[in-house]
């Protein structure tokens, strides 16, 4: 051990220079970025709104206050605004959620979680291993889709009163999908989350999720494990035959088809194939099982809808892909649209967060709190490696949505994991494993809040569904096992080395240059 | 595939030994302005090395190990580039 020399040495010059200055200090620039997240915790953890949009003003206005204190011009304020906003981190995490979200909704819509849910009648299981079996599948369709939040949304509606009926127990129903949406924000391909873990530290996707893939099976066998034991020690619900019947009913076998071009994208990305072109074949894969299959119509995934009352209406409304509507629902539509513009509120809130950043870096804000860590607190690899755990998993209990939560501490992670020579792949597991648990656990989570509010409205859908089945957040966290087993596992390999690379050993792709 | 997935199940050491005519490539951890000489930081294992700028810190360099103290965890290297 070689304590007495903590990386970075006095006297060495700031990794970005000063440039613009605060009255108030170097503390001042950390302004816009402190003042979205007191917005972040005020909204939604205070007000319980779990909306990006809201996120979106609070960044703005912490930018437009944070501008108030620069001493002298505002120019070079602003222009450090479009530095940060114009970064190719962004970029490059834009265009791959743009397609992750076309493919994952193309999957939604051919049925992929009916398919599931026929799996799981067939299997003919009782409410002991419900539970169990639900994290399974719900991480089965989040590592295919690579959205927890369209997880949690699909199980709660599906699954929850599913298990309910067969007489699981509603916590562990609940901590089950929440989990199951962890796995699958760590290890898709297709995540947001391991897309921003991978560009961030200079790493290729691919290669991140083959390296991850050994803490994350790991706690998901410790998971489905307590699961098991948990449900079989909980205490059973009367069963509702209609509610069964109505579970039935939704089933389809042949949504499991789309396990194909699930297995595709995942493949080609494991095998180092670009990201975008692993999700178009896995997407061309998609639209063709739902077209061949009849699962979905090709308007399902794509639709002009025009004004009836008009000459493009009377023209061409006979055409594939375009409906005829009422002047109000002119639009477009279909699966390529809503999961490509689902993501247009994270992209400019992503945006902003890192214009902030940059504005903390050019006030030189984030070389202090870097060099403090540094000094202070990481002063050698496991304490290292334990302060980017502790700091990766806490940084969502202020900024709630777990992708603005990674893309906020990234730089600290590269920059600290650097010092040490831990290679791309090791800093991005760490940095993604912690960020999507916590998203899942912290009751004003985004993931939490998803799933709540999608399980309140399960009462106007079943007249047997009682106010006393929903499960608030705030009873939510302890269930969530997968997560808290993952942050397990690395606090273990930060301190045991298990799975920690240098750069000596193997340099990630896309970190390799000189 | 399977190589991938099941690669680097191991625990990893805090100090990782280099021996001496090793060619590496690692990030310049640290650049003191007084003595010239930089450092790369290897987990806790530490390699003093010559011919390094302080524009380089932060930056991947390649080295060639001169000498190494396992017992100490530390080493010298020259920057070849």
């Amino acid at each position: 051990m070689n304590d007495a020399a903590a990386p970075g040495v006095a006297g060495a010059p700031p990794l970005v220079p000063q440039c613009i200055e605060f009255r108030g200090g170097k503390a001042a620039s950390a302004l816009p970025i402190l003042f979205f997240i007191a917005w972040a915790i005020f909204q939604s953890g205070v007000l319980g709104i779990s909306d990006t949009a809201g996120l979106i003003v609070g960044m703005l206005v912490g930018l437009t206050l944070g501008m108030l204190l620069v001493r002298g011009s505002w120019t070079g304020y602003a222009n450090a605004i479009f530095a940060g906003m114009a970064q190719r981190v962004a970029v490059t995490a834009i265009v791959a959620w743009l397609w992750a979200g076309m493919f994952a909704a193309t999957l939604q819509v051919g049925g992929f979680v009916n398919g599931l849910g026929w799996l799981a009648e067939v299997s003919g299981m009782g409410p002991a291993v419900f539970p169990a079996v639900t994290f399974v599948l719900a991480a089965l369709l989040a590592t295919g889709i690579g959205t927890g939040y369209g997880t949690v949304i699909a199980f709660v509606a599906l699954f929850f009163p599913a298990g309910v009926v067969l007489g699981a127990d509603p916590l562990l129903m609940f901590g089950a999908i929440l989990s199951g949406a962890v796995f699958g924000d760590n290890l898709a391909p297709v995540s947001d989350t391991t897309i921003v873990s991978a560009v961030t530290q200079d790493s290729d996707v691919g290669g991140v999720v083959a390296s991850r893939f050994k803490y994350a099976i790991i706690a998901a066998v410790l998971a489905f494990i307590a699961y098991l034991v948990a449900g079989s020690l909980s205490t059973g619900a009367a069963i509702d035959a209609d509610a069964a019947a109505l579970f039935s009913a939704q089933s389809n076998p042949r949504g499991l088809l789309h396990l194909v071009p699930m297995g595709i994208v995942i493949f080609s990305a494991i095998r180092g194939r670009h990201i975008i072109e692993a999700i178009s074949w896995g997407l061309i894969a998609a639209i063709i099982v739902n077209l061949v299959f009849g699962l979905a119509a090709g308007s399902d995934m794509l639709v002009f809808r025009v004004s009836a009352d008009s000459w493009a209406g009377a023209n061409f409304a006979h055409w594939p892909l375009v409906e005829a509507v009422p002047a109000a629902a002119a639009g477009v539509g279909g699966s390529l649209y809503a999961g490509a513009i689902g993501y247009a509120e994270l992209v400019v809130l992503i945006l902003l967060v890192l214009a902030g950043a940059h504005i903390m870096i050019r006030g030189g804000g984030f070389h202090a709190l870097q060099e403090w860590l540094l000094t202070k607190v990481a002063r050698s690899v496991r304490s290292a490696e334990m302060t980017m755990v502790i700091a990766t998993a806490g940084i969502n209990a202020a900024i709630t949505i777990n992708t603005a939560a990674q893309i906020a501490i990234a730089p600290y992670i590269a920059t600290i994991g650097k010092r040490f020579n831990l290679n791309g792949y090791r800093r991005a597991n760490i940095l993604d494993a912690n960020t999507s648990a916590l998203g899942y656990i912290f009751p004003w989570a985004g993931g939490v809040l998803v799933g709540y509010t999608q399980m309140t409205r399960l009462a106007q859908t079943y007249d047997w569904f009682t106010p006393a089945m929903v499960v608030e957040p705030i009873k939510a966290w302890p269930w969530v096992f997968h997560g808290w087993l993952l942050v397990a596992v690395f606090m273990f390999s930060a301190w045991t080395g298990f799975g920690r690379e240098y750069t000596t050993d193997r340099i990630s792709k896309g970190g390799a240059s000189l | 595939m399977s190589t991938g997935l099941f690669r680097n199940w191991r625990f990893r050491t805090d100090t990782p030994a280099f021996a001496p005519g090793e060619v590496l490539r690692a990030y310049l951890t640290g650049f003191d302005p007084a003595s010239g000489e930089g450092t790369v930081r290897i987990g806790d294992t530490v390699l003093t090395v010559t011919g390094a700028s302080a524009a380089q810190l932060d930056q991947l360099v390649d080295l060639r190990v001169e000498s190494f103290d396992a017992q100490h965890a530390a080493g010298r290297a020259a920057l070849q580039r």
